[in-house]
């Protein structure tokens, strides 16, 4: 791996999802969380990460493949132990759209036989699964490649026994066999479906796959004994399976998984990654119900510390320090020949409004100038007591300045004047929210904005921050603008919930552009348990999504607000809504309801402005 | 194993056909009795008209069916755009006797995808040792303008196209582009494909709608991941099959490709046929809440001939 040839290198910037990368690319590029440790033990998790926050990434890396290659590649005493102890076992299963897709277009079949089919096909997928990570194991733990063909044709044999119970087929192999059985996923559809539109199936015909339509994973577990009996895995070795995109499943479908939770204290332990909100019960099959700390903990990733530390030696953690590692190891990784290895902060240059830097607060300097502008005068007369002292950098420059400069520049903004606000390396990864998905599209974006001749002169390092602030600014609100908009046609509830979260923005705009500037913008909504289902449900999806994010306390990191608590506006829309992506302070949902059912002129006055009135959104729009 | 057959013939030979069963669908759009209008009753022995039960009084639909009642003497079945099992119900009962390969017409201008998809399953799955030739017509619309985005009802696998969802290389999807930009790259975000082609139809049934569809999917086409923009003639689903099949053929056999018409419906149709000729290959149905907007036929017609012929039980051939 270490001599991967460049040329056969693809951009990473381009790819953002860790199912398209290739074990090579997700190992190399892979920054391990406190998540990611966390799920390596002996429990059952319910792992909860807003859309592209790497659920599949740690899904991925758990499976043994990926893991050897970690231990193999990188410096990770935990994962090394794993590989060379047979601590852990992992094994990936992915239930993407596609793959449900299958089970959900059988509309015509009653719960029970749908809730077979679930089984049936979980059965098989898991052992399709378990094939590869088979083959990991027998190059882990067998020396020598002829023993290790040796071994592969024995287990080969053994599975056929116990998976294809159908006469005439022979495999030389567990990719022959890995094929057979995605060939049966096929023909078991087919069936279903030759059974609907014939009227029954022909006198005698089987149903195909039998050998799956039994007792939930059990065969899977007896792949396991198998494998562990030939390869003499240690007996205390955990098996994990990882259950990724368990949100395209139905209520019905995590039942069935948290039964098997509940229900059978061996050696196998699940891993569920889904969305925020989406582990849709607590319910089994077996009478009683799921008890999160007992039966299994759910795992906060969007809460990870991993994502959120600072960079050493910096004051806050605007521009963390796994968005400039990512960056990093993505310039490494990529094909970038001649690049160097430039840091973000090199390419993308500094960010005015949200660096931190001792700026001149003089009584004539252009920051007193704004303050005395765009401040309140509890504000004023606040910095007039404390300037001067060091508590003046503390409770009022560092808190003000980017917001008297966000101002200052949508004020100035005239004609085909191009805004440079949104720029720079901590606003790049500010605007991510910590999502590393998110990031890299906002890399790329910006990436892609590089000419020939920027790029030749990135090459040859010849200066920095190759590429303008107004070309980024342009990157990032357009990116900001799509994330938005590509919430019109979600199932179910996309033009209310794009009509809630312009609710917010719009708001948090009128009253950070209309409202003298204090130390502290509304960024964020509050709700108590009077709030409505509807809106109850919008917030559901929007955190989900990655649109709002709850402000969880360090106390139970892991738990999700229900029905009450902070939820920050995604630093994403910034850029579109001209939002500072700091945190802030939080306004009551209702006070946010009844602003939008005002007049104009009881907004304009509830807006009211010691130097100007200005009506809100008369174009329908902000940008 | 099946054999599928698609080729582009001329309306007028249909016209001049013996149908043993056709089937109609009467919904809100004014286009869907136009090629009941031009055809002769007489050449049909078993017509058969769905009624769609969404919307049932929406636009022309009353006047639709009172059509069919009176130049076809059949009073429409009422029928949900998710449902087929009636379809495969009266395609038994009307051609059970004969021997002799079957002749069906399908107008599908403005069908349920589900439903002329139940028709070719039910030629490759009910119909062993017989060729069944399904003549597939559709009349091409002028469109109201659409003033709501497509909100997203539910994104299945059409039934006979679910592919092998078990991938051992890239996942490929290709997008057939038609007004509802947002909704394609509302799938794509939930595809999450490494390699995208999209497709678009070019000639369609006007240059404006071209020019359209390019705009509204500006930002799915000019996405990094979209490898290539191809622009396939609406009139000839039979050019469209054959471009698709070349183009998801370096792919194939090992990656995970899925097909996501979005586009007029005889693309829809070609994208079908792709997923039901190689087994790999998902086709999925990205259905929106109903919006009866009223499309009105321009007078071209779009008419392709499918052959098939399922010779034996697939679920007994070895791997």
């Amino acid at each position: 791996m270490e001599n991967e040839p460049t040329k056969h290198r693809r951009n990473l910037f381009e790819i953002d999802n860790a199912r398209n990368l290739s074990m090579q690319e997700l190992v190399r590029t892979f920054i391990p969380t406190q998540s990611f440790w966390r799920l390596l033990s002996a429990k059952h998790h319910v792992v909860l990460g807003a859309r592209g926050q790497g659920k599949t990434a740690l899904a991925k890396m758990l499976s043994h493949d990926h893991l050897a290659l970690l231990a193999k590649t990188r410096d990770e005493p935990r994962a090394k132990s794993a590989i060379r102890d047979q601590e852990f076992i992992g094994i990936y299963l992915p239930t993407r759209l596609e793959w449900v897709g299958g089970l959900r277009n059988k509309f015509w079949l009653d719960e029970r036989e749908r809730e077979e089919l679930f089984q049936w096909r979980l059965n098989i997928a898991s052992c399709i699964a378990f094939i590869p990570i088979a083959s990991s194991c027998i190059q882990a733990y067998i020396e020598g490649k002829a023993k290790q063909a040796q071994t592969e044709r024995e287990l080969t044999s053994q599975l056929s026994k116990y998976w294809v119970v159908e006469s005439g087929f022979h495999f030389d192999d567990l990719l022959q066999l890995r094929r057979h059985l995605e060939n049966t996923d096929y023909l078991k559809q087919i069936q279903l479906l030759r059974e609907r539109s014939a009227g029954g199936l022909p006198p005698g015909e089987m149903p195909v796959g039998l050998a799956f339509g039994i007792d939930l994973f059990a065969p899977l577990r007896q792949g396991i004994r198998q494998l562990s009996n030939l390869l003499s895995i240690k007996p205390s070795c955990t098996w994990l399976l990882c259950i990724d995109e368990a949100e395209f499943l139905d209520e019905m479908d995590h039942r069935i998984i948290n039964s098997h939770m509940r229900a059978y204290p061996d050696n196998l332990f699940f891993k569920l990654t889904t969305m925020p909100y989406c582990h849709y019960t607590l319910a089994t099959n077996i009478g009683s119900v799921l008890v999160n700390g007992h039966d299994f903990e759910y795992v906060n990733m969007d809460s990870d510390r991993v994502l959120t530390a600072r960079v050493p030696g910096e004051t806050d953690s605007i521009g963390t320090a796994f968005g400039r590692t990512l960056f990093k190891k993505l310039i490494e990784v990529s094909d970038a020949r001649g690049w160097g290895v430039p840091t973000v902060v090199e390419v993308l240059g500094e960010t005015e409004i949200l660096d931190p830097r001792r700026e001149a607060w003089g009584a004539e300097s252009e920051n007193m100038t704004l303050l005395k502008k765009y401040a309140s005068s509890e504000t004023i007369a606040r910095a007039n007591r404390l300037i001067g002292t060091h508590r003046f950098r503390d409770e009022i420059s560092r808190k003000i300045h980017g917001a008297l400069l966000l101002r200052k520049a949508v004020d100035e903004l005239k004609g085909n004047m191009a805004l440079t606000i949104y720029s720079g390396a901590r606003m790049a990864i500010r605007c991510s929210d910590d999502n590393p998905r998110h990031m890299i599209r906002i890399f790329n974006a910006i990436l892609m904005a590089l000419t020939s001749d920027q790029k030749r002169q990135m090459r040859m390092r010849l200066k920095k921050s190759w590429i303008s602030s107004a070309d980024q600014t342009r990157a990032m609100q357009r990116l900001s603008a799509s994330t938005l908009n590509q919430v019109m046609p979600f199932p179910d509830v996309g033009p209310e919930l794009h009509a809630f979260i312009c609710k917010l923005g719009k708001y948090m705009h009128a009253d950070f552009h209309n409202k003298p500037v204090t130390t502290d913008q509304v960024t964020s909504v509050t709700i108590d348990d009077s709030v409505s289902e509807k809106d109850w449900k919008l917030i559901r999806v929007a955190v989900g999504h990655g649109l709002l994010y709850p402000n969880i306390g360090t106390g139970n990191p892991d738990e999700m607000p229900w029905r009450e608590g902070t939820f920050h506006l995604a630093y994403a829309l910034a850029p579109y809504f001209l939002l500072l992506p700091r945190r802030g302070k939080a306004v009551k949902l209702a006070t946010i309801h009844r602003f939008h059912e005002m007049s104009q002129k009881e907004k304009d006055e509830a807006m009211k402005s010691e130097y100007k009135q200005v009506s809100l959104f008369d174009d329908g729009d902000i940008t | 194993m099946t054999s599928l057959q698609v080729l582009d013939i001329d309306f007028e030979s249909v016209c001049e056909n013996q149908y043993d069963v056709s089937l109609f669908a009467s919904g809100y759009e004014s286009r869907c009795i136009y090629v009941p209008g031009l055809l002769n009753p007489r050449m049909i022995d078993n017509p058969l008209v769905f009624g769609f039960t969404e919307e049932p009084y929406s636009g022309n639909r009353p006047k639709n069916d009172v059509f069919y009642c009176e130049k076809w003497g059949c009073k429409p079945i009422p029928l949900s755009g998710d449902n087929e099992q009636p379809i495969y119900d009266h395609l038994r009962e009307h051609t059970q006797t004969q021997d002799s390969p079957l002749h069906i017409l399908v107008d599908y201008t403005s069908m349920s995808r589900l439903w002329y998809a139940a028709v070719l399953n039910w030629a490759r799955f009910a119909v062993l040792g017989r060729e069944v030739i399904i003549d597939f017509i559709y009349a091409m619309g002028r469109y109201e303008e659409v003033k709501r985005p497509m909100v997203i009802k539910d994104m299945v696998t059409i039934p006979g196209c679910e592919g092998r969802a078990y991938r051992l290389r890239e996942s490929v999807a290709v997008f057939g582009l038609g007004f509802h930009g947002l909704a394609s790259l509302c799938v794509l975000d939930r595809l999450e494909a490494d390699t995208v082609y999209a497709f678009l139809a070019s000639p369609g049934s006007s240059q404006e709608y071209v020019e359209k569809t390019e705009k509204t999917n500006e930002d799915l086409i000019n996405n990094y991941k979209t490898k290539t923009l191809l622009k396939l003639p609406l009139a000839s689903i039979e050019a469209c099959y054959r471009h698709l099949a070349e183009t998801i053929a370096p792919h194939r056999p090992d990656g995970e490709i899925t097909l996501v018409p979005m586009g007029p419906k005889p693309q829809v149709l070609a994208s079908i046929l792709i997923a039901m000729r190689f087994p790999e290959v998902a086709c999925l149905r990205v259905s929106g809440a109903p919006d009866p907007l009223d499309v009105t036929p321009t007078g071209d017609i779009v008419a392709t001939r499918v052959i098939v012929r399922a010779e034996t039980n697939i679920c007994s051939c070895p791997s």
